[in-house]
This record gives C-alpha cells, sequence and structure tokens, in this order.
C-alpha cells in the first residue's frame, strides 16, 4: 500500500512509572530520506525508536510504517529492520547461523539466507568471524553484527539508533558511506540517532529534536541551519585576543562566538549594499593580509548552535 | 496473527539451542541423574535379591528346580508388593488402579513411573524457565520482534522448549528402557518397554502445563532465575497448601482439583473415562495458562 510518508508518527506518549518519557510527539518522515532524531540523553529517542520497533507499547498515539500500523509489524517482514541500541545477541549461537535466521524471518528462503548473510558479513568486515559464537565479538564486532542485521534484504525504511557510537573512526566513516550507499542503492529511507551533530548533519536531509519527551524541532538540515546570517571558519589553531580582535573589526562582522571544536561563528551585520559574498570575499582577504588563512568557511549555524538553541531549557 | 513458517522457524532454533546459557545443559543432568535416581530406588530391592542370589549359589544349587523356582516366585511377588506399597503411598489409588499398575502393567515400571510424576514439574520447571526471560533481559528478542508477531515467538518458543525437553526425558526413558531390559527379571522386556513407552507419553501430556506456566512467568519476569524459583514456587507451594489445608479441613482437599497436580494420577487409570477426563484437563489448564501468557506477552513492553 503506498503511503504519503514513510513513517507518520501520531500523537505519541509514553509513560515509565511517573515519567514522562514522551509527550504527544507528532511528525511524518518522508520516503528515500535519511532523517536524524536528536535530543540530549533522556529526551525520548530510544523509547520512540522502541515503539517504532513494536518493542514498547504506547500509553497514546500510533506509527504507521509504509502505511502498516506498527502494531501488525509483521506485515512489514523484511521491509522494517532497525539496529536496537543495547540488544544483546545470543552469546552462544554462532554469528552465521543468527544472521541466517533472521534472513529466514524475514521470509528468504535456505540459500538465500545463506547468500544474502554472505553478503552483509562482507559488507561490515565480519565473513572472518562467521563461525565465531557472537559473545567472542568486541565491542566494535557486535556493533557492526548489528548493523549487518539492519540491512540484510531489502529494507525500505531502517532505524539505527546510534549506529557509530562505540566504533573507532575508520568503521564509523564505513557505516556512514554505508548509509549512503543504501540511501542511493536501494532508495531506502533511513532514521538515525546520535550525539554526534557533525554526523548527523553530514549525512541527514532532515532532523527532529526531542528534549524532555517533547518536539521541539522538525525541519530539513537545510532550513535548520542555513539562512541565519551566520558565517563559521576554522582556522589553524585557536585565534589570540588581538586576532580575534582583528576579526571583529571587519566590515560586516557583528557578533563572533566559538564553539567547542573552536570553529568561530560570525554573526553578519551586512550593509544594505553589501552581500554575503562580498563580506566573505572581503573577510578572508584581510584576514589573509594578517597572516590569518581560515582552514574552512561556511555559511549558516551549525547543527550543534542549533541544537543547543532548541533544548537550551533542559 | 500466527504463522506456521514463523513458528517452525523458532521451535527449531530454540530446540537446537536448548542449551542456552548452560541452563539446558542443567535441565539435561537434572533431569538424568533424578530418572536415574529413582529407577534405581525401585530397583534396588530386585539387585538386592539378585546380589544374594549369587552370593549363595551353592545353597541354591541344593535346592530342586521346582523349589528354586518357588523361592524365585516368591520374592518377585514380594518385590511387587514394596512396588504397590510405593504406588499406594504416592497415589492412594483405586483397587481398579492399583490392579492396572500392578497386575496388568509391570508393576516395578508403575513405581518408578509413580514417582517420576512427583519429580516432573520440578524438572519441568528446570527446563522451561528461560523461554523468554532472559532474552526480554538482554533485549535480544527485538532482533525477532523486527521480524515477526509476538504470538509467534511466544508459541515458537513454548514449542521448541517443550520439544526439547521432550528429547530429554527420551533420553532418560531410553537409557531405562535397556537398563531394565538387561537388569529386570521378573517381568517381560517386551511389556516393560511398552509401559515405558505409555509411562513417557503420560509424562509429556502432564509436562504441558507446567511448560505453559513455565512460558507464562517467563515472559513476564525478566530474569531467567527468578522465573525458575517463582515457577517452581507455584508448581509445587500450591499443592503443598492445599494438602497442609486439608490436614486442617477435609473440604480443602477439594482445591487441589484447582492444579494440575490434582489430576496427575488420572493419567494412570485404566482406559477410560477418568483417563480421557485427565488428558482432557491437562490439555485445558495448558490452553488457559498459554492463552493468559501469551496475552500478556502481546501487551507489555519489551
Amino acid at each position: 500500500m503506498a503511503s504519503a510518508a514513510a513513517v507518520t508518527v501520531k500523537g505519541i506518549s509514553k509513560t515509565f512509572g511517573k515519567q514522562k518519557a514522551l509527550d504527544d510527539v507528532s511528525f511524518e518522515i518522508p520516503h528515500h530520506t535519511v532523517f536524524g532524531l536528536l535530543g540530549p540523553n533522556g529526551a525520548g529517542k530510544t523509547t520512540l525508536f522502541s515503539i517504532m520497533a513494536n518493542f514498547l507499547k504506547p500509553q497514546a498515539g500510533a506509527i504507521e510504517v509504509l502505511g502498516v500500523n506498527v502494531d501488525h509489524i509483521g506485515e512489514l517482514q523484511g521491509r522494517l529492520t532497525i539496529l536496537p541500541q543495547d540488544a544483546l545477541f545470543q552469546g552462544n549461537v554462532p554469528v552465521r547461523e543468527q544472521l541466517e535466521f533472521f534472513a529466514r524471518l524475514n521470509g528468504m528462503t535456505k540459500d538465500a539466507a545463506a547468500e544474502e548473510t554472505t553478503r552483509v558479513l562482507t559488507m561490515v568486515g565480519l565473513l572472518e568471524a562467521q563461525k565465531k559464537n557472537a559473545r567472542a565479538l568486541s565491542h566494535g564486532m557486535t556493533k557492526r553484527l548489528g548493523i549487518a542485521q539492519a540491512f540484510m534484504g531489502k529494507p525500505e525504511v531502517i532505524v539505527l539508533d546510534e549506529p557509530t557510537a562505540g566504533l573507532d573512526p575508520v568503521n564509523a566513516a564505513g557505516v556512514r558511506r554505508l548509509i549512503a550507499d543504501i540511501k542511493t542503492k536501494h532508495s531506502a529511507t533511513l532514521i538515525v540517532s546520535s550525539h554526534n551533530l557533525a554526523e548527523i548533519q553530514e549525512i541527514c536531509d532532515a532532523v527532529a529534536i526531542l528534549n524532555n519527551g517533547k518536539l521541539v524541532e522538525c525541519k530539513s538540515v537545510k532550513e535548520l541551519t542555513q539562512a541565519t546570517g551566520v558565517v563559521r571558519m576554522t582556522f589553524g589553531k585557536k585565534l589570540s585576543d588581538e586576532q580575534l580582535a582583528l576579526l571583529k573589526r571587519q566590515a560586516g562582522v557583528g557578533e563572533v562566538t566559538v564553539d567547542t571544536q573552536n570553529e568561530y561563528h560570525i554573526t553578519m551585520a551586512l550593509a544594505p549594499d553589501q552581500t554575503t559574498d562580498a563580506l566573505i570575499g572581503n573577510l578572508v582577504s584581510e584576514l589573509a593580509k594578517a597572516g590569518l588563512v581560515p582552514r574552512s568557511v561556511k555559511e549558516g549555524a551549525s547543527l550543534e548552535e542549533k541544537f543547543l538553541e532548541a533544548t537550551k531549557s533542559n | 496473527m500466527i504463522r506456521k513458517p514463523h513458528l517452525q522457524l523458532i521451535a527449531g532454533h530454540s530446540v537446537r539451542h536448548g542449551i542456552r546459557g548452560g541452563a539446558g545443559l542443567i535441565s539435561i543432568f537434572m533431569t538424568l541423574i533424578t530418572g536415574l535416581i529413582l529407577a534405581y530406588v525401585v530397583i534396588a530391592p530386585l539387585e538386592a535379591f539378585d546380589q544374594q542370589k549369587s552370593h549363595f549359589a551353592d545353597r541354591y544349587a541344593e535346592l530342586s528346580p521346582e523349589q528354586n523356582q518357588q523361592l524365585t516366585e516368591e520374592l518377585n511377588k514380594s518385590v511387587i508388593k514394596t512396588a504397590r506399597k510405593a504406588i499406594d503411598w504416592a497415589t492412594d489409588p483405586s483397587e481398579a488402579q492399583l490392579k492396572n499398575l500392578t497386575d496388568d502393567h509391570p508393576a516395578i515400571v508403575s513405581a518408578f513411573l509413580i514417582l517420576l510424576m512427583l519429580f516432573t514439574p520440578f524438572l519441568i520447571c528446570l527446563g522451561g524457565f528461560n523461554q523468554t526471560s532472559s532474552d526480554i533481559d538482554s533485549k535480544g528478542l527485538r532482533f525477532l520482534l523486527i521480524r515477526t508477531e509476538r504470538p509467534n515467538i511466544f508459541f515458537g518458543r513454548f514449542i521448541g522448549t517443550y520439544l526439547f525437553t521432550a528429547v530429554v526425558f527420551a533420553i532418560l526413558f531410553v537409557i531405562l528402557m535397556l537398563y531394565m531390559a538387561i537388569k529386570v527379571h521378573i517381568h517381560a522386556p517386551g511389556e516393560m518397554v511398552l509401559w515405558l513407552l505409555g509411562g513417557y507419553l503420560r509424562i509429556m501430556i502432564f509436562a504441558l502445563p507446567y511448560m505453559a506456566l513455565c512460558a507464562w512467568i517467563s515472559c513476564s519476569i525478566e530474569s531467567g532465575f527468578g522465573s525458575m524459583i517463582i515457577s517452581m514456587m507455584i508448581a509445587y507451594l500450591i499443592p503443598g497448601f492445599i494438602g497442609f489445608g486439608s490436614s486442617i479441613s477435609s473440604s480443602v482437599h477439594y482445591g487441589q482439583y484447582l492444579t494440575p497436580w490434582g489430576y496427575k494420577y488420572w493419567l494412570f487409570q485404566p482406559m477410560g473415562l477418568q483417563f480421557f477426563a485427565g488428558i482432557l484437563v491437562m490439555l485445558g489448564f495448558t490452553v488457559l495458562l498459554l492463552f493468559v501468557g501469551s496475552r500478556h506477552f502481546a501487551k507489555r513492553d519489551l
């Protein structure tokens, strides 16, 4: 059944004892997008994912994935997959056998399941560990095994709860590449949560921000970060007070702040006849004359800045 | 929605990996040890008699074949009498049931089966407590929840665990068949094997409601150990309290019919109304417990 959105979240509320984990959350995730779900710890991201995958039952509201209410998740056989955050594989069962079992449950024949298992194990670099019991795998390998099971078959919606957490930079980059590949080759919709906001900004088309169980923002990354009158610059090192003063003295430069990554956020104060291009060009050339060569120049706010702004009540 | 292929897959996986976390291994070990000890208890008098016979072989040689035969029969009768007493103590049987167990079927085997029945809920709880509890705790069940409906997991695990336990009991009974065929000379081996087979089926029918109880408790408690203890307490404490209560007031005695425990020896009645009613009651308890368990599993957070 064709549906307008890949995922529709309608008025979801969930309480654990007296703690309200989600409070009337509603939004839609369009088809073929990479969608980021952001929020501080305890904001309700994993709870929302768990309801989406029918692990948890909401007190109110409903979630439809590809037009199917997740209460009837069996109807989505293989079309929705998830990388759960803390789930453990069966420790005493070989990796290959577990994946083949999952593939069979996804509706594959025995031969197809074996073939698909080889494909995903190769994809995440675990083919050599296929005969090992899951308990013999390291944390990073277990994470990759989780990713392998989530990418089995041809899922249309893939939910990844912190897919790069605990991975080394090489493997994390590999996962980001996989996400990009899956999106383009299989036209899948991916829903990702991560505390690495730079990563989310890099891979996601749109994001929703949760804070204290409430939805505080749901926009495309472009909408959220651009057209805010901000230019972000990085330099080889942190600027001295004199260099910072020089930067602030330039024409069209308003407030200057620096974030935790040593990225300088310059709020533009454009004159009526001044364009953004002219300001940036002038700024770069004036700073270069003083021996300050920017290593990167980006227009728009960082996702981190927007995230902190949206969740500042926390 | 129940999907047969999913049920088969989950049950098959469960049977193959019944030794999850070593719990299955303990279950196999305990079932075999308990069964063999009980078999030893009922066969020991016969073995003692055989030993005595070989010890006084020269004296027996002095007896005529008729006298020897008569003596052996007398001693056999006394062994059967002991078995009758054991059955009588455990079951408080009717005359018809006692005749069925000691005259119509090999008494030694009957005594073993009756004693094994007392331990069956314990052994079933040992084998069945971990149907889902540990995987709920470790969240490992989530890899299945995304792929199939909850009833398939609940019933698949139930069937798989039951089959695993049935295999373990079958191994015990095969060992006993061989052991009894070699050691017990007072009954025909064919009769003993047939009655052991019949007893195995009866024990496995009696096991069903307890396995269903474990399925319910296991999906309600996120701790394997807790699930085992509570299953065992329910299996034994309720009949225990009823037994204690009936010693104070005889009307409490009827409370035993609230659990499968009260009907267990109906399965050892001669083939007739009470025997078939016993089977129906066991199936009824199983269906009821599975219904309650699956409803809870379908609605709870996992």
